[in-house]
């Protein structure tokens, strides 16, 4: 309320005060920004981690889902194959009907998982396929009613219903599969 | 005569001001410490939170693949499969039907001394195809 001209001692002793509680004050406040920037950066660093984290199961699901689903809906008698060309290997899996045999192919190109479906006959140069995942392995393996196949994001067992001669290299036997 | 009043009169105010602004200091410090010590508790829930949600994908995963396993050859299912920490056992169960027997699977993922996930699996095995496996 009442302005005290500057050479008045009462405004210099306040400006004394003032003086010796910057270093206090400014001490304060480094206190709180290095608080504030600790807490950033604690928060950047976990959310960078559920991020990851996400990321990588979001991978695995799509991957276990797909795989799973393409051998199940194709699982029938002497419906898959397996051709081992390379580091990485192709499946086949044919589907019977009444108009013809199709043909669901699941193979690695160019570091991805292509799938192509299309009738047996069709030349393989006019076939499209389109990318599932990325990967650079795929390997298939099979063994007494489980078929497994590794890839980089997941390895998945699939236990088919229906035996696979071709698989198995030999005649039906048995006959009985399993479901889960 | 002047200074001494004036000192007088200066000397308790300012003590009473520094007093009363250090307290207000370290009102303002703790709020501050509350609020940091808050957010670092929801960081760590959030976190705690992401694995446990990541723990429990992979051991549906596992248990997944131990039932399909099973189902594939339920005389021949490993009683026990581990993989990135977790271990699934697989206690089955056999009781006589007609014309065979039907398997029944209970599987376990652990993650220590945890149970993670459990689920169960069955599989008929008629009494032919049985004695053909063994």
């Amino acid at each position: 309320m009442s302005a005290r001209l500057p050479g008045h001692p009462l405004a210099h002793r306040q400006a004394l005060a003032s003086d010796r509680a910057r270093p206090f004050t400014l001490a304060l406040l480094a206190i709180f920004m290095l608080a504030m920037l600790l807490a950033l950066l604690l928060g950047t660093q976990v959310y960078r981690s559920l991020d990851d984290r996400r990321a990588e199961t979001d991978a695995r699901r799509l991957a276990y889902g797909t795989l799973v689903n393409a051998v199940k809906a194709n699982d029938a008698l002497d419906a898959v194959s397996v051709e081992h060309a390379g580091a990485s290997d192709t499946l086949s899996m044919v589907q019977r009907t009444a108009s013809g045999d199709f043909v669901t192919r699941l193979f690695v190109e160019d570091g991805e998982l292509m799938q192509s479906y299309a009738a047996v006959e069709t030349p393989s140069d006019s076939i499209v396929a389109h990318g599932l995942f990325s990967t650079d392995t795929f390997v298939v393996s099979y063994e007494r009613g489980l078929l497994v196949l590794k890839t980089d994001p997941v390895t998945v067992s699939v236990a088919l219903e229906c035996v696979q001669p071709s698989l198995e290299g030999g005649a039906v036997v048995g006959g009985e599969g399993g479901t889960a | 005569m002047m200074d001494a009043r004036a000192r007088g009169t200066l000397s308790q105010p300012s003590r009473t001001a520094r007093f009363v602004g250090a307290i207000e200091a370290m009102v303002y410090a703790v709020i501050f410490a509350v609020v940091l010590a808050l957010v670092a508790m929801l960081f760590g829930a959030a976190a705690v939170q992401s694995r446990q949600a990541s723990v429990l994908e992979r051991a549906i995963e596992l248990a997944s693949e131990t039932a399909e396993a099973f189902c594939a050859d339920p005389l021949e299912v490993a009683a026990e499969r581990q993989d990135d920490g977790l271990t699934a056992s697989c206690a089955v169960d056999r009781s006589p039907r007609p014309f065979g027997f039907l398997y029944e699977a209970r599987i376990e993922v652990r993650e220590g001394g945890t149970v993670v996930y459990e689920r169960t699996a069955s599989r008929y095995v008629s009494a032919r195809a049985e004695g053909d496996r063994r």
